[in-house]
């Protein structure tokens, strides 16, 4: 049974549509990543995906519940992972962690934030130190841990891999696999092609709002897909 | 919230230019504090000092005709407040003591500006400027970035995702900045209050506890409004920097421009006759009256007929009473309507003025906060008007009283070198009238306290109303 569905889900911002009829269907524990140009509505689609903006048509189910009807669900169920990770500079990574999973309503010991942050692989020397000293990768990094901690079913992710450092990629695509297997479902909209056919079971490629292709990873070379992508777009 | 607004609370404190900030605003309140002490203590003794003085003049006044002391004149003293401590208001420009004499109503003289060179324009410090002009800087500081520093850092996003509403955001950040500040406000306040009870050693007994609680009471409205509308700004903005423009140009507008804009316009709308014109006037009406000091004046020897006629003599000298001093009186009595009548115009124009302003402030909280704060320390227009008006009472019972005295206290007509006994000056009553409650001294200032009320309810619903309908994409 897929975990979440989008049946015929549009965003139409006055006469223009930024997502049309988009139909897709993930399993728990896949990582799906959405490939398009710029504005080809891959951030739409996330938007609604997380209740940020309303669908002009169509539905959004999680295990077969209407999201759009239940929004408390996305919060209790979903994490979101920014292309650009600030947090609050003047806090320490595990100040940030600590924080937003009080939001989500997790109230967790110094010890367990520690084992989060060590999960998503920041070094324990930068725990306590203010993020305004963090590099790029290492703000991702708080990012996922909050996710984890949140014990999100779905992780969504904007352009995560944008700007990091091949290293950073590497540590980042590591971690997003073990996620997966240890049965969190992703969602990662991505330029980045390469990571895209090591990372995901699925690809989608968007242009214009419409999902125009749908592969699966497996079945596909990552100069295949680019080739696809660029015929495509 | 709570989780939301510790956080945010933590993340103020950690940053160094607010820090820096509070260290000059403490600095600001010793600074302010000690000036506004010495200068309080010096002003109490100074005019307790003259005060002794002027009655001790008084009481010494060697054996002469009564109407010799009319003419002496009599200066009269606006006390001096404890609240004047903390806002010394339009003082300094209207003055607070008066030369009270027989024949003429005169204005406050002496006010401290007319002693001081060019920079007295620029006004004094106290410690109600900071808090009306420097703090709202502060509370700009604190607070232009409030949300829209989410939205650039893409934290906005995320928040939502872990469950936090815009509500929290929104209340999370007016409620820890508001925390802030009014720690900052109240230690200034303590803090002010104890050079007061150190520097002044005025008697804490007679300290207007109540005024003083109310007075801080409308500073914590006034910060509130501020704090609500900053963040109310940057959440619609959604930009950091042009959130800190609009409300840098906000607090330009209504602390610097609207306020000379108002004083301006007002003198456009309501004018004061001129100088020449008032004085010419004046003098028309004055002299249709009885002229005392003319025995030869139609209207004087018109009064002296009638004396005549009711005592039942034929010349002044018959008279049992000396009708010098009722003419003089009468004389008196009829100056009395005339300028009550002129200078009652020039203050219903001062009175339309000062509405104006009063109306004004419905859009500008300072304003409002600057007239309440004033009204409650006593130091504003209206307390001088009432000090200006009971010392005028007070000098028609003078005034009145010596030409009483000369009138029937045993002289005849045109015995002008008649002397009263030493110890009758000590039957003149010294100056004084009771302090107007709280209550009905901000009764003067229902537009402006009407205009802090609305500021709060309209931003509260506009920050339900946003919290409501906020578009995060």
């Amino acid at each position: 049974m897929s975990l979440l569905q989008a049946i015929e889900l549009s965003k139409q911002y006055n006469d223009v549509y930024a997502l049309r009829n988009l139909n897709l269907s993930i399993n728990k524990g896949e990582i799906y990543c959405l490939l398009g140009q710029n504005g080809a509505g891959k951030t739409t689609t996330i938007n609604l995906m997380l209740g940020f903006v309303k669908p002009s048509a169509g539905k959004i189910l999680f295990n077969n519940i209407d999201l759009v009807e239940n929004p408390s669900l996305i919060n209790k169920h979903f994490a979101y992972i920014p292309e650009v990770v600030h947090l609050y500079g003047s806090l320490t990574g595990i100040e940030n962690l600590e924080f937003f999973s009080k939001i989500a309503g997790n109230h967790y010991a110094k010890n367990e934030l520690v084992n989060f942050l060590n999960e998503a692989g920041l070094q324990e020397s930068a725990h306590h130190k203010l993020m305004t000293s963090y590099s790029k990768g290492m703000r991702q990094k708080v990012a996922i841990a909050i996710a984890i901690a949140k014990r999100a079913d779905c992780i969504f992710m904007d352009e995560p891999t944008s700007g990091l450092d091949p290293k950073a990629t590497n540590d980042f695509i590591t971690i997003c696999k073990k996620l997966a297997k240890n049965g969190t479902t992703i969602f990662m909209a991505t330029h980045d092609i390469f990571n895209a056919v090591n990372v995901a079971n699925t690809i989608g490629i968007m242009r214009e709002g419409i999902l125009v292709n749908s592969i699966d990873s497996k079945s596909i070379t990552a100069t295949a897909l680019e080739k696809l992508y660029l015929e495509t777009i | 919230m709570k989780i939301i607004y510790l956080n945010i609370l933590k993340r103020i404190i950690r940053q160094k230019h607010l820090q820096l900030m509070s260290i000059i605003i403490v600095i600001l309140y010793i600074l302010v504090g000690i000036n506004s002490a010495i200068s309080y203590k010096n002003k109490i003794a100074l005019f307790d000092q003259a005060k002794a003085n002027v009655r001790k003049a008084w009481l010494n006044q060697p054996a002469q005709n009564p109407h010799s002391s009319a003419h002496y004149g009599h200066y009269v003293f606006q006390p001096v407040t404890a609240l004047n401590f903390l806002d010394n208001g339009v003082t300094d420009y209207l003055g607070s003591v008066l030369k009270l004499e027989g024949h003429r109503q005169n204005d406050a003289a002496f006010s401290p500006i007319m002693n001081n060179s060019e920079m007295a324009r620029l006004g004094e410090i106290n410690f109600s400027w900071v808090l009306q002009v420097l703090i709202p800087l502060f509370i700009i500081l604190m607070s232009f970035n409030s949300i829209s520093a989410e939205f650039e850092q893409n934290n906005i996003k995320l928040l939502k995702s872990q469950g936090a509403s815009i509500g929290q955001l929104l209340w999370g950040n007016v409620c820890s900045i508001l925390t802030i500040l009014l720690t900052l406000f109240l230690v200034g306040v303590f803090f002010i209050f104890i050079l007061y009870a150190l520097l002044t050693k005025q008697p804490l007994n007679t300290f207007p506890f109540s005024d003083f609680l109310i007075w801080i009471s409308t500073y914590m409205v006034y910060f509130f409004i501020l704090i609500l509308f900053s963040v109310i700004i940057s959440a619609l903005v959604k930009v950091s920097k042009l959130s800190f423009l609009i409300l840098l140009s906000f607090w330009v507008f209504s602390i610097i421009i609207l306020p000379k804009l108002i004083y301006s316009t007002s003198r456009i709308i309501y004018p004061y006759p001129s100088k020449q014109e008032f004085t010419k006037t004046l003098n028309e009406s004055r002299k249709k009256g009885i002229d005392g000091h003319d025995p030869m004046d139609q209207r004087a020897k018109q009064f002296n007929d009638s004396l005549l006629l009711k005592y039942n003599v034929k010349s002044l000298d018959e008279l049992p009473i000396n009708a010098d001093g009722l003419i003089m009186q009468a004389d008196e009595d009829y100056a009395n309507k005339v300028y009550d009548k002129h200078f009652s115009d020039i203050r219903t124009v001062t009175n339309n003025q000062n509405q104006l302003a009063s109306i004004i402030s419905i859009i500008n909280p300072f304003l409002a906060i600057k007239n309440i704060s004033m009204t409650i320390a006593q130091s504003d227009y209206n307390s001088n008007m009432i000090f200006l008006s009971e010392a005028e009472q007070y000098r028609r019972y003078l005034i009145k009283e010596l030409n009483t005295k000369m009138a029937y206290g045993g002289s005849k007509t045109g015995e002008w070198d008649w002397s009263v006994d030493v110890s009758y000056w000590n039957t003149v009553r010294d100056f004084s009238y009771p302090q107007a409650p709280l209550l009905k001294r901000l009764s003067y200032r229902k537009i402006e306290i009407i205009s802090l009320f609305l500021w709060v309810v309209i931003l509260i619903v506009s920050i339900k109303l946003i919290a409501r309908n906020y578009k995060i994409v």
